[in-house]
């Protein structure tokens, strides 16, 4: 408790809490711009915080991380842009709240539930992150085949209204994500003679296409002036978005440790985090067919998630070692640049470091309440008043230098035309860029543990080890239900609607 | 267009390529083939059950559906072919070839075509493309194509 106080008071520090306000302020920004992910913020400050104290250095970058997790849901919510591929399911939800006037809600539920999930984090991180290190171990090939799996089922649950075209978008999302070098042999595949198809598809140019150009050919459509023809800002939203938090603790505990457990899990990172805290929050509400038309919910589920998943990302790079994920290693990097080690010596020899970056960035997620209270969210709501007509062409520059910086290629902007114009025509014959998008994400994943676990089970001389592993088994069957369960709710509905309809006709005669 | 054509032609097209696909696949070293065998087949399965449907649909008389809202058509048109050609010019100059796009869809999709609507949009493309070029090419250090 005393270490914990110290900490807080050096994270206070008048010195280190401008700086926390500057980097998460910078993050946020950085994070709302499409095209631009929190590795880029992260690695762009990289050279700027060699040189400094250890402790801010990692608290910069700690804060930058934090802002951008949060930042990347106002292009979601406004745009139906997700800045990153984490930042995907908020656009289920949060797009259509936009369309309905209620962007200024939706902006309020993804702030109040980033600096939950990010504090929430942080929290277990603080106090638990030697003995949940060592649980992340327990996870090989096989736990994490089947927990992309689950993520994927996603898919069937956002296609109820048609669930052929659903899988079908899933599966051609998987498909595209095949092109490329083999993760076995490391041979071209599918390139079809194509030297600049060895590379593969690149992830965020091809979302860029689908869910931001499409998006403006879809907005041309209709002759409004603006993208939302009404805006609210009521000054009871956030009493309300706190009374549904209260009302909801169910998801927002769920998606919290949903968060931090697949953010301890290296690799997994926050696509996945997010994709299957917003399918259990939707399998488990009492209403699933309100979501992906608007529900608040699904807005927490995705964004207490995403921002819970940072501190939990962190904890196997602290404790062992071993970054979560990309941001976590660049992080690991600089931590070894001040010449400090992962694991017992830096909670041993360096802990009042390791505490006091921990509470920095405990500052930094609360921060993030004032910061896009006042700041982010008004700035943010503002491209709502630009006329269409100089919004759309201005989203396309935007996504198109977005999707260049990734690689410095133009091959990137050709990419993400073509997923710009093929997700058009797709969306209008009932093939949504949800389901494409996730297959695009989470098939690399599937396919790289499945290819591990292939190996191991043929070590073993069976392929039941694939499944047939505690947690392996645990997941498998949690697949099974949520592919079910919408399936058995679609019949039951419809059921319902045959009784009904039968009912009226009976009344009729 | 009528969008249920559309269903079936877009319905041919995904068979196409996922037929080629299949056929590329085969081709794959084992054991590296059992993933993506698996999901090509399913999507050429589900591809098929969405064709088969879409036939059906079209083969019932039913009242055309028009593919973008009547009046959109030439708009989302001219766009999608500005920013095709874009892509295909900016290694030129991106600060010239970008400025121009901007100008001329700012103008295409202005609701009155006026002196003051032609001046707004120069002022805002300018600022937009000095923007990109001071954010992304000075402070990020993106080499924009022709810039440099």
């Amino acid at each position: 408790m005393e270490l914990f106080l110290a900490s807080l008071t050096q994270a206070l520090d008048p010195v280190v809490l401008l700086l926390i306000v500057l980097a998460t302020a910078l993050g946020a920004i950085i994070g709302a711009l499409p095209g631009f992910s929190s590795v880029m913020a992260i690695s762009l400050l990289l050279p700027v915080v060699y040189p400094m104290d250890p402790l801010l250095g990692l608290i910069l970058l700690g804060s930058i991380y934090m802002g951008a997790m949060y930042g990347d849901a106002n292009a979601a919510i406004l745009l139906n842009i997700p800045g990153t591929a984490s930042a995907l399911p908020t656009t289920f939800d949060g797009f259509p709240m936009t369309l309905q006037g209620r962007a200024y809600e939706a902006l309020l539920a993804a702030l109040c539930g980033s600096v939950f999930g990010g504090a929430f984090g942080v929290l277990v991180l603080m106090l638990s992150f030697s003995w949940l290190a060592k649980l992340s171990l327990l996870f090989g090939p096989q736990e994490y085949f089947w927990l992309t799996r689950l993520g994927l089922t996603t898919i069937a649950a956002l296609s109820s209204d048609n669930v052929i075209k659903g899988l079908l978008g899933g599966g051609l999302g998987m498909c595209i994500s095949l092109i490329g070098l083999d993760p076995y042999w490391g041979n071209p595949r599918l390139t079809f003679g194509q030297p600049s198809l060895v590379a593969g598809v690149n992830l965020i140019p091809a979302l860029l296409g689908l869910f931001c150009v499409a998006q403006v050919f879809i907005s041309l459509e209709d002759r409004s002036r603006y993208i939302a023809t009404t805006y609210e800002r009521r000054s009871s939203a956030l009493k309300i978005i706190f009374q549904t938090m209260l009302r909801r603790w169910d998801v927002m505990l769920r998606s919290s440790f949903i968060g931090v457990f697949i953010g301890i899990l290296p690799g997994a990172g926050g696509p996945i985090a997010s994709t299957i805290s917003y399918n259990e929050t939707r399998r488990w509400d009492r209403q699933p067919e309100r979501y992906g038309k608007g529900a608040v919910e699904g807005v927490f589920a995705s964004e207490v998630a995403n921002n819970s998943m940072v501190g939990g990302s962190l904890i196997p790079m602290m404790a062992l070692g071993i970054p979560g994920n990309v941001n976590a290693a660049v992080i690991l990097g600089a931590l070894l640049s001040f010449g400090l080690k992962p694991g017992t010596d830096l909670m041993n020899q360096s802990s009042g470091i390791a505490y006091a970056f921990m509470a920095g960035l405990l500052v930094s997620s609360l921060v993030l309440a004032p910061l896009g209270y006042f700041v982010i969210i008004r700035l943010a709501t503002l491209i709502l008043k630009i006329p269409k007509s100089l919004l759309a062409p201005t989203i396309l520059v935007f996504a198109s230098v977005g999707a260049y910086s990734i690689t410095n290629s133009l091959y990137a902007v050709v990419i993400m035309i073509t997923f710009g114009v093929a997700g058009f025509f797709l969306r209008k014959v009932g093939i949504e860029a949800a389901p494409i998008g996730l297959g695009l994400i989470l098939g690399p994943i599937a396919e790289r543990e499945f290819t591990s676990s292939l190996l191991i089970a043929q070590a073993n001389g069976s392929l039941l080890s694939i499944v047939w592993r505690p947690i392996s088994a645990v997941l498998a069957l949690l697949c099974l239900i949520s592919i079910l369960t919408p399936l058995w709710t679609a019949r039951k509905n419809k059921k319902a609607a045959a009784a009904a309809a039968s009912g009226a006709l009976a009344d009729g005669s | 267009m009528d969008r249920k054509l559309l269903d079936v032609v877009l319905c041919g097209l995904l068979l196409a390529g996922l037929t080629g696909f299949l056929l590329n696949a085969v081709a794959i070293r084992p054991p590296a083939h059992v993933y993506p065998l698996t999901v090509i087949i399913i999507t050429l399965l589900l591809t098929g059950v969405a064709c088969i449907r879409g036939v059906r649909t079209l083969w019932r008389k039913r009242p055309a559906i028009p593919l973008v809202t009547p009046g959109s058509g030439r708009i989302i048109a001219l766009v999608m072919v500005a920013l095709i050609a874009y892509g295909a010019l900016v290694s030129v100059h991106y600060v010239v070839v970008t400025f121009l796009f901007l100008v001329g869809l700012y103008q295409l999709l202005a609701e009155k075509r006026t002196i003051t609507n032609l001046l707004v949009s120069i002022v805002v493309a300018a600022v937009v493309t000095a923007f990109i070029y001071f954010s992304f090419g000075s402070w990020l250090h993106v080499p924009l194509p022709g810039t440099s």
